[in-house]
């Protein structure tokens, strides 16, 4: 399948499944816990050397559309500008020396597994953390935070390997 | 300016992040007054509310049976309070309680898990009530419509029921216009969807078209349930009485959700009922 294509599905997929699903989790007393986001998996799918300003911007974009699900003004917007912003120097550390096609982006199979669950997990921690704060504003109940952000970013990243190997799956289709 | 421009160049990831983070926030915390709240970035724009409409009129089928049974459960809490369930009894000389209003009828809920409309004589239906909820037998049950007919017999967790389409059933009733009352039997020649009224008095003025409904004398209904409407009248030659046919109102071909009426005094009345029968036997 066409690599954009392919992205632009992605991209309307996980859209829906935030806003339709993981918005409406009901999980009693540890929905204050488990918040998961992981629509910036677009994010983090663009390819290696993509330019930073027009990720930035992808970021802001999409940031607001989560933003007028959510309500939330503009808090998804400014994490997923982080996002994009210590994404972008991230990528170098996770490379592998040399022989890596800058064209495309970063999976399971082009950097391995463990390289893989660093980049998602580091990512995932600092959007989560980057929203909790903001949306917090406050250093009252600052470890109560701290732990909604872990958590949230835990299950985030165990939906996002799910997700990976799913569309794994999908482009065998 | 050269030299301006080359800075700029080199740093602008972190301009262009500082950038958008103050855009961002000044979104975020302008978000807090009202103009910003009907603004475009929220769910009451028409694309996102849309969605939600969309989003909503999906999952609502979920929650239809969910639905259903609260209505349920609502149509019986006013079943209860219409029919004229509650009854006077601080009329007397002194009224210890301020209770002037007695609850006679109660009503459970059931569901018809069985039922036959096509025998020739006796046709039953068997609800998912019995002893359990104590149900006995002889309670009226009343359909989503009218009457349905009297139970018979009731063992832990079923009852049967005689409907008024069965050749054993019997039940006082009258004419709601006229008030007269008459009894309502099933005959040979009725369908599931008729009954025949009998003993109301030839001059009483019968329309085709008028509402026939409970008497309440037998304690196994209410006053004024609904049974069925006038199809015909036929005078019968030789007797006083003229013999009426009524469509009747419940739906035997489709009945599902049926409330049992347990009322309260029934053994008082019976009781009375009784003594006077003594009374004259002596």
């Amino acid at each position: 399948m066409n690599p954009i294509t392919r992205y632009i599905v992605k991209l309307l997929f996980v859209i829906l499944l935030q806003v339709v699903a993981l918005k409406n989790l009901e999980l009693g007393a540890a929905n204050w816990w488990i918040t998961p986001f992981i629509y910036f998996v677009i994010i983090l799918d663009l390819p290696v050397k993509f330019n930073p300003l027009l990720s930035m911007l992808i970021g802001l974009v999409f940031g607001l559309v989560i933003d007028a699900f959510y309500d939330t003004y503009g808090l998804h917007a400014s994490a997923a500008v982080a996002l994009s912003f210590f994404r972008y120097y991230l990528v170098g550390f996770v490379l592998p020396r040399d022989g890596f096609d800058t064209g495309s982006s970063i999976t399971i199979r082009n950097v391995g597994t463990v390289k893989y669950l660093v980049y998602i997990g580091i990512l995932c921690l600092i959007y989560h953390l980057w929203f909790f704060a903001f949306e917090a504003f406050t250093f009252d109940s600052f470890f109560l935070r701290l732990s909604q952000a872990f958590v949230s970013s835990f299950v985030a990243m165990s939906i996002l390997i799910l997700l990976h190997f799913s569309f794994i799956k999908f482009d065998k289709y | 300016m050269q030299n301006i421009i080359r800075l700029l160049q080199k740093f602008q990831v972190v301009l262009m992040f500082c950038f958008l983070q103050v855009l961002c926030l000044i979104l975020v915390f302008s978000g807090n007054n009202a103009f910003h709240r009907a603004s475009i970035a929220s769910s009451s724009n028409v694309v996102v509310g849309g969605f939600y409409d969309l989003s909503h009129s999906i999952s609502s089928y979920f929650h239809l049976k969910k639905e259903n049974e609260q209505l349920l459960q609502e149509n019986l809490s006013q079943k209860k309070q219409l029919y004229g369930s509650q009854i006077e009894v601080g009329k007397s000389f002194m009224t210890i309680n301020d209770t002037i209003y007695f609850q006679q009828y109660n009503f459970i809920k059931a569901k018809v898990i069985n039922s036959s409309i096509t025998a020739p004589k006796h046709n039953f239906i068997t609800i998912n009530a019995g002893e359990d909820l104590k149900v006995e037998p002889n309670m009226g049950v009343i359909g989503t419509k009218g009457i349905v007919g009297v139970t018979i017999a009731s063992n832990d967790s079923y009852s049967t029921v005689t409907p008024i389409i069965n050749a054993n059933f019997v039940l006082p009733i009258r004419h709601a216009t006229s008030m007269t009352f008459g009894r309502v039997v099933w005959e040979d020649d009725d369908t599931y969807l008729t009954a025949t009224v009998i003993d109301v008095p030839s001059s009483v003025a019968v329309d085709v078209g008028d509402l026939i409904e409970t008497r309440g004398s037998a304690g196994i209904f209410p006053e004024g349930v609904p049974v069925g409407k006038v199809l015909a009248v036929e005078p019968v030659s030789g007797q006083t009485y003229q013999k009426i046919k009524i469509g009747l109102i419940e739906d035997f071909s489709a009945i599902y959700n049926v409330s049992v009426v347990k009322n309260i005094k029934k053994i008082d009345q019976q009781e009375i009922e009784k003594q006077t029968m003594e009374l004259y036997q002596q």
